[in-house]
């Protein structure tokens, strides 16, 4: 019910957007149209500009997906729904806008990818701000950095990093609206302004979703400890609000800083629970939310004292806060009938309140040594404290303790030129120190004491590219990366899980070798292709020992070795900016090579043979791609107007939830499923009005991306959109 | 030269995107869910599990003529059960009692056309602590203590019972635990650790312990007693000669005798906390048409021959246990390693060891079938069922089972 509440905010903002715009309209309409030729001049400066950036990152020596969501500024889809179109990701859902997703990159997910917003580590800053809530519109670009990641992202990333990159332009107003099937609203509001005169700046990016997600499934209802026949219901208690924005205020090209930019980071959403793991499992008044409020600093200055020495720095302190309600005391069934639960909840009586405090800062110092040698220097601070309570456990000695969690990565790395070759060699160093608690009471009287430890590891890389043509580049790199364990894989939680301080953080070898080749045939076709082989060797893996019945005094270990093997390639094919089209697919090959599984106890070692050893990891999808077709229509319906008609194809090939090869024809199965997507889209007045119709799962299939949790079908969405920069 | 150049160009991109999307291999889908086919009257079922590196277990359902000799493997073989699964042998029917987020419950039977196959569509509101077979196996009896720290240890004692060949809930009563056993400051609740049918009343063994699995209460051996079939609380008896009986996961804390001899078993060894000093783990005896402890009744189970902490037991008949027993003294809360096997003669007082008895690791329910009983043991990295022939106190081994653990074992005739 407090979804709705959020909801109801709608209309305030609404009305702010809608002054914004009107504002903006009378200041266009004041100016003549000379102005207007320059603009449109400096609008293709901005786009050539864009580009370069973009493809600067692409010519870097890392295996990188760079996604440029300018041209999806008018699909009314979020972050995610863009990076899963591409290589190597998939992003899997629990079902409607607002689920629980589980991001993954080439098969590692979880804590072994890290996230950025504009080189900020996000990863706690709520799930209000995560991908899944930002409009395309908020971001220029998204890098995806795969197995080896640049030193200034400074992270103990065992499988790579995301950094979104929010759009720089200095003077602009994009402001949308849209609205789609299962009342789903969502709207963005992006813009900044810049006094040339002065350096002035402000910048702002917010975002407001709504969604009721009452598409309808198909279920066997249970009623009366039984099964009732297969049919169609409508989700009911799924809502998701969420609002959040980001304003910066500051100054630009100044003698103490070419940016020095305070802002402020907040959030807020809220989220009813339909359904448990499987659609079996029905929940009707389970709700979470989230807050966040982030202060942030950012200040850059190119040759800060000598010619050549460039220093960047990002600081932001995040607040937030997370909260999970379950005191309805009721079983739901798909009908919406209730029976009483024994238990006083839906599923554990619950008000948990987390509240994180996290101090963040990354500084990044250059120096070009030569022309063609830049030295690099990085150093990354987050010190994360987490507190927790539960008014319907008060005396929960977890809640009272605090944990902390404090990090540092140093970077330094050399970018060299050698003609065709660019080469960049890197050095990490992380050092960890965690607090959490421990009972040490020899009696029945607990005894908690604060307890904390230190660790220090060095990880490396090495990352090169080569032209053989000016269209024609290679591109190999290696790390040995890290992750770091967290304060209760250390250091216990105090009650069922035991320290262990001999813990290694988690390791992998990560290879990427990969050929980036453009062409060009008859003057009009133009082609891009690129393919990437990547090699992970992942070993440690931090996990909960396991042994059958035995709730606590267990600790986490490092036990479990993957090995993953994939190829991914894309073509991108345009015909006179008129037809454009990509296809891509992900292969990637999984492997446990986990031999044993073990646990300790006084008597010693117990071992167990894990019977996954050799095949793949189940529940993860292994196969996988995209196709895209578009056709744009320049000047259609008279001059400055583009329309676009846009088609694309998601297919991900059947995987299992449970090792394949046990059992008789395994039926747990998430079968192959295939999307069909179409969008089209009108420019007015060189971009300024756009509107945009999408028809997401064309065909109405049955789609799920985890076991059985079923997704939306077919739904249509309209987007307005209203967009003005010089 | 040119067009050259250009066929040159194609190949080479249609060479990166056939490399990338050469890659994958047809797999067949599920396409027969009809089970197995039985040959011969009966088979023997087996409830097995695996535990993957990520902590993740599934369930699988394997079936054998022979538990004496061969080797059951899970690739391309068994029947997949979704979730983690509790299996109880009753009438003609092996239940499967789990899933995911759920309770199912799949009863597997062998069908007129020889097929082992389940009846599907009956779901438990949540597992229970432990299965009873009641009314000569017409009925199954499920067991739920709530211990729900978050209310105080608040909750109820739930008692459902199934119609077996009706595949139906037919009755749930509720008694509130707090009747039962209160701690006396709230730092504890209580979990249960055995309960039989004795004529007109339940028995049922109190296991004092915490939501943090602490046990401040190891004094008192308490049974509650109950009037059956309509589970009206009557009474808590309790002792002070040992500790409470059984262990919660494990049960095993009460037994009856043909002749209606009730025996209660504290055994001072798994899921104690051992912060404090036990008593001897010893059993104690409700005589036959009474419900109050034989007060001349004591038998210490360390100290004699072939003596230890019994974890686990399964009656089988002629007033004698099965008992898996560690074969060391010093114990830890949660230890089920270095185990044996041994017969237990709840009269005479006596142990004795069984022969040929593997020294193992995790105590598992057994399965008695005429004089012979089967269980698991898992020996090293290797699993194994054994037959322990009661009357000559011989084990044999039998067939490997390459899995992590065994969860039940029953027996399916046609």
């Amino acid at each position: 019910m407090k979804t709705r509440d959020l909801h109801k905010k709608t209309p305030r903002l609404l009305a702010l957007l809608f002054l914004l715009l009107l504002a903006d309209v009378q200041i266009a309409a004041a100016q003549d149209t000379t102005k207007t030729v320059v603009r449109q001049e400096k609008i293709s400066e901005v786009e050539v500009l864009h580009k370069t950036e973009s493809r600067e990152t692409k010519e870097l020596p890392f295996n990188v997906n760079v996604i440029e969501t300018k041209q999806h500024f008018n699909s009314s889809q979020d972050l995610n729904k863009l990076l899963t179109r591409t290589t190597g990701i998939r992003i899997r859902e629990d079902g409607g806008l607002g689920s629980d997703f589980r991001f993954s990159l080439n098969g590692f997910s979880g804590k072994s990818l890290k996230f950025f917003l504009d080189g900020i580590p996000m990863d706690n800053f709520g799930s209000a701000l995560a991908l899944n809530n930002f409009p395309a519109t908020m971001a220029e670009r998204v890098e995806v950095y795969k197995g080896v990641v640049p030193i200034t992202l400074g992270a103990d990333a065992l499988g790579g990093a995301i950094n979104v990159i929010t759009r720089s332009n200095p003077n602009f107003l994009d402001v949308s609206y849209s609205l789609g099937s299962f009342n789903t609203h969502r709207a963005g509001l992006n813009g900044a302004y810049t006094n040339e005169n002065t350096g002035l700046a402000v910048r702002f990016n917010s975002f407001y979703n709504y969604s009721d997600n009452n598409y309808k499934v198909h279920v066997q209802p249970i009623r009366g400890n039984q099964y009732l026949p297969e049919q169609e219901v409508e989700r009911f208690h799924d809502s998701y609000a969420s609002l959040g924005g980001q304003f910066e205020v500051g100054v630009r090209d100044k003698a103490f800083a070419d940016q020095l930019f305070v802002g402020l980071l907040a959030s807020t959403n809220d989220k009813d629970i339909q359904t448990g793991v499987v659609m079996e499992q029905v929940y009707g008044a389970m709700t979470r939310n989230s807050s966040s409020v982030i202060p942030t600093l950012k200040y850059k200055k190119d040759n800060l004292f000598v010619e050549g020495l460039d220093f960047n720095l990002y600081g932001a302190y995040n607040m937030s806060r997370n909260n999970m309600v379950d005191t309805v005391a009721l079983v739901y069934n798909w009908l919406q009938e209730t029976t009483p639960n024994t238990i006083g909840a839906e599923r554990s009586r619950t008000q948990l309140i987390n509240r994180d405090h996290e101090a963040l800062l990354t500084a990044n110092l250059s120096y070009a040594l030569h022309q063609n040698h830049d030295l690099a220097l990085n150093y990354v601070l987050t010190d994360f404290n987490r507190k927790s309570s539960d008014v319907e456990q008060p005396d929960n000695v977890a809640h009272k303790m605090p944990q902390r969690l404090q990090k540092q990565n140093i970077g330094f790395g050399i970018d060299s030129r050698f003609g065709a070759l660019r080469t960049n060699v890197f050095a990490k160093y992380y050092a960890l120190y965690a607090e959490s608690f421990e009972n040490i009471s020899e009696n029945n009287e607990p005894n908690y004491v604060e307890i904390s430890t230190n660790q220090h590891n060095i990880g490396y890389g090495v990352a090169g590219t080569y032209f053989f043509l000016p269209r024609l580049q290679m591109k190999a790199s290696y790390e040995h990366t890290y992750r770091l364990p967290e304060p209760t894989e250390l250091l216990g939680d105090g009650l069922f899980t035991t320290r262990n301080e001999t813990l290694r953080p988690e390791k992998s070898h990560n290879i990427n070798l990969g050929a980036l080749y453009a062409f060009t045939l008859n003057a009009d076709h133009n082609f891009q292709a690129e393919v990437n082989g990547i090699y992970r060797d992942s070993e440690d893996y931090i996990r909960q020992e396991q042994a059958r019945n035995r709730p606590t005094g267990r600790k986490f270990i490092n036990v479990g070795d993957v090995k993953t093997t994939g190829i991914e390639g894309e073509v991108k094919y345009n015909w006179k900016h008129l037809i454009y089209s990509s296809v891509n697919v992900s292969y990637q090959n999984i492997i446990d090579k986990t031999e044993f599984i073990y646990s300790e106890n006084l008597s010693g070692t117990i071992q167990d043979r894990n019977l996954n050893y050799g095949y793949k990891i189940p529940n993860i999808p292994y196969f996988f791609g995209n196709f895209d077709l578009g056709i744009r229509l320049q000047d259609f319906g008279g001059a400055g107007r583009i329309a676009n008609i846009h088609y694309f194809m998601n297919f991900i090939e059947e995987y299992y939830l449970t090792p394949q090869q046990l059992g008789a024809n395994n039926p747990d199965m998430i079968p192959q499923q295939i999307a069909h997507n179409i969008m089209a889209d009108y420019s007015l007045a060189n971009g300024k009005y756009n509107i945009a119709v999408e028809c997401h799962n064309l065909t109405d299939s049955r789609l799920f991306d985890n076991f059985r949790l079923q997704k939306p079908g077919r739904s249509f969405t309209l987007k307005l959109r209203y967009f003005i920069h010089k | 030269m040119k067009t050259i150049k250009q066929y040159v160009h194609v190949a080479l991109a249609l060479g990166f995107t056939l490399a990338a999307g050469s890659c994958t291999k047809d797999d067949n889908g599920p396409n027969d869910n009809d089970g197995p086919i039985i040959e011969g009257n009966s088979t023997y079922v087996l409830g097995v599990g695996i535990t993957d590196a990520e902590n993740n277990s599934t369930n699988y359902i394997v079936h054998t003529k022979d538990l004496l000799s061969g080797k059951i493997s899970l690739l391309n073989n068994g029947i997949l059960q979704e979730g983690y699964r509790e299996y109880t042998n009753i009438g003609n029917y092996f239940y499967a009692i789990g899933g995911l987020g759920l309770t199912g419950v799949d009863a597997y039977y062998i069908n007129d056309q020889s097929r082992l196959t389940a009846k599907k569509g009956l779901v438990f509101d949540h597992g229970a602590d432990d299965y009873l077979h009641v009314d000569g196996g017409k009925t199954l009896l499920g067991v739920t203590v709530d211990r729900d720290a978050a209310s105080g240890y608040e909750g109820n004692v739930e008692f459902f019972t199934v119609d077996v060949n009706g595949y139906t809930i037919t009755k749930k009563t509720t008694v509130p635990v707090q009747d039962v056993y209160k701690a006396e400051n709230g730092d504890h609740g209580w979990s249960h650790s055995g309960m039989v049918i004795r004529g007109n009343q339940a028995f049922q063994t109190v296991f004092p312990i915490s939501s943090t699995w602490a046990t401040p209460n190891v004094n008192t051996n308490y049974v509650a007693v109950y009037s059956y079939p309509d589970f009206q609380l009557q009474k808590v008896i309790t002792d002070t000669r040992t500790g409470p009986s059984g262990a919660p996961l494990t049960r095993s804390g009460i037994f009856v005798t043909e002749s209606g001899n009730i025996y209660t078993l504290f055994h001072a060894g798994y899921g104690f906390d051992h912060q404090q000093s036990l008593k001897d783990p010893a059993i104690l005896r409700i005589n036959a048409g009474e419900d109050e402890f034989d007060e001349d009744y004591y038998f210490k189970t360390v100290g004699i021959p072939n003596g230890g902490k019994i974890i686990k037991a399964t009656y089988v008949g002629n007033n004698k246990l099965l008992a898996q027993i560690y074969t060391k003294e010093t114990t830890s809360q949660w230890d089920q390693t270095d185990l044996r096997y041994a017969i237990v003669d709840l009269v005479k007082k006596e142990i004795t060891a069984v022969q040929n008895s593997p020294i193992y690791t995790y105590s598992e329910e057994a399965f008695v079938d005429g004089d012979k009983a089967y269980l698991p043991a898992k020996v090293g990295t290797s699993l194994n069922i054994y037959e322990v022939d009661i009357p000559t106190a011989t084990a044999t081994k039998g067939v490997e089972i390459e899995a992590t653990y065994v969860k039940g074992i029953g027996k399916l005739t046609k």
